[in-house]
């Protein structure tokens, strides 16, 4: 990928997610569904329309649409230095730096996560376990999906995560049994449930590989994590609505409690309960829980005068 | 929400534009001029062969878009004392017309003034036009302006004359 290419990746990812965050605000929109598609409109600009843009439209690389008819073009900061180096250059070298440090802030564990899960594959293992089973059998029966094999994994670290793209799994730790009971473990598998019923396993992997194919740009990382973001919601949201909210958070604080956390395990790209849960999430998480349900906006008119105006400013932006 | 999606888009226009234009103010380049490190880098971009004395580039190459396109450049190593290092200028697209007074480079490359005088000059089988203009800030300059593989070619000299046409000399011996 050219350096133009990677610029204008960049600067219409900053812009879509500048533009589709203002716009969320503006119109007020907390339902989970709605954001994650505004979310996903935003990734689809620096993804899929820069590249387009650049390949069917080269009128847009000229000087003279820089000069006379881009919006914002970059390029007029490089006339502008800093210590003898041009700003858009060094702003580019800063944006691109970001990038990889989010990528590989959660590349790294991910990559870790899974040589360990591969290690522990020899360790003591328990496969369906009847009640659990029957729970998963209840929950799954209720999202209208097949219920999911379960794996019960003998570690002391609290796991709890679906493996499985299209066959999914259920992996649970020992640990999390005994931390969680009736309600809180209904809660708590309700929520891994509601992953498989929106197939997030598989989106989940889809933004990972998106991210890989643009590990440099920071835009890109964020968002996706953005969107990791509303399905956990998301999932929240369901699994409140098959058990209790309350329920819920308190499944989520007690698998983040500091003493649990003892490993960081995942079978997917998307934070499950036992990952990455620190107070501030845990609260925010619960805080959207408790809160009104936010009201179902009608999302398609949205999207498509987002996605038109969206388009139309991005092709001023070089 | 049709008002709430204007309001929004409107702010962003304003807010890129404004990006746009801080580097001008910043002591950057006017909207509609580009800055290239080199003339090598102008060379390979437009496939253009540029005419410029050996050697004697200083800085970066200043580039106005649109039609013909001129850009510009400063030449060390000719400057007399304090004053302003000699400037060149030409056109990217062939001009189809003779140079005339009617013909400027844009203000935006180089400051424009009063012309005082032109005349007509003959040199290594070209037609050239001498200029004597006076700056607005009262600064007296001289020009040669002629064409160059069918492109108008401006040199522009601070105070003495006798060294335009030692510039004039050192590029056209650069014309295959």
């Amino acid at each position: 990928m050219g350096e133009i290419a990677i610029r204008q990746a960049i600067l219409h990812g900053i812009v879509a997610a500048g533009f589709v965050e203002a716009l969320l605000r503006t119109w007020k929109m907390g339902c989970a569904d709605a954001r994650i598609r505004f979310w996903m409109l935003a990734l689809a600009f620096p993804l899929l329309v820069a590249p387009l843009f650049l390949a069917a439209l080269p009128l847009r690389s000229t000087d003279w649409f820089a000069g006379r008819w881009a919006l914002f073009a970059s390029a007029r900061w490089n006339a502008v230095r800093l210590a003898g180096i041009g700003v858009d250059t060094l702003v580019f070298a800063v944006l691109v730096a970001a990038g990889l440090a989010l990528f590989l802030r959660d590349a790294v564990p991910l990559v870790v996560d899974a040589w360990r899960e591969r290690r522990d594959d020899a360790g003591a293992r328990v496969d369906d376990v009847a009640d659990l089973g029957a729970l998963v059998a209840d929950l799954s029966h209720a999202l209208r999906i097949l219920p999911p094999a379960v794996t019960i994994v003998a570690a002391d670290a609290r796991v709890f995560f679906v493996r499985g793209l299209l066959n999914h799994r259920l992996v649970v730790s020992h640990a999390v049994l005994a931390h969680l009971d009736g309600p809180r473990l209904r809660a708590a598998v309700a929520h891994e449930l509601a992953h498989v019923a929106r197939r997030d396993p598989l989106a989940g992997w889809l933004l990972m590989a998106a991210r890989l194919a643009m590990c440099w740009n920071p835009a890109v990382q964020l968002l996706a994590r953005a969107i990791v973001q509303e399905m956990e919601r998301r999932a929240d949201q369901a699994a409140a609505a098959l058990t209790a909210p309350e329920h819920v958070t308190e499944a989520l604080r007690r698998l983040a409690a500091p003493a649990a956390r003892t490993t960081r395990r995942s079978g997917m790209p998307l934070r499950t309960l036992t990952e990455h849960l620190d107070g501030a999430h845990i609260r925010a998480r619960a805080a959207a829980l408790l809160a009104p349900a936010a009201r179902e906006t009608s999302t398609p008119a949205r999207l498509t005068l987002a996605g038109v105006g969206l388009g139309v400013l991005l092709f001023f932006v070089v | 929400m049709l008002m709430r999606f204007l309001a929004v888009s409107l702010g962003t226009v304003a807010l890129l534009a404004a990006l746009n234009l801080l580097p001008t103010c910043l002591g950057g380049e006017p909207r509609g001029v580009i800055r290239y490190p080199s003339l090598e880098a102008v060379e390979a971009r437009y496939r253009v062969r540029l005419w410029a004395p050996a050697g004697r580039l200083a800085g970066e190459v200043r580039l106005s878009v649109g039609e013909p396109g001129w850009l510009a450049f400063a030449l060390n190593g000719l400057a007399g004392g304090t004053l302003a290092p000699p400037v060149v200028c030409q056109t990217l697209a062939p001009a189809t017309a003779d140079v005339t007074p009617d013909v400027q480079v844009p203000e935006t490359l180089v400051p424009g003034g009063e012309l005082l005088q032109a005349r007509e000059w003959t040199a290594a089988d070209r037609r050239a036009q001498l200029r004597r203009v006076l700056l607005a800030d009262g600064t007296l300059v001289h020009e040669l302006w002629w064409r160059e593989g069918g492109r108008h070619v401006m040199l522009r000299i601070h105070g003495d004359a006798d060294r335009l046409v030692r510039l004039f000399n050192e590029i056209v011996r650069q014309v295959p």
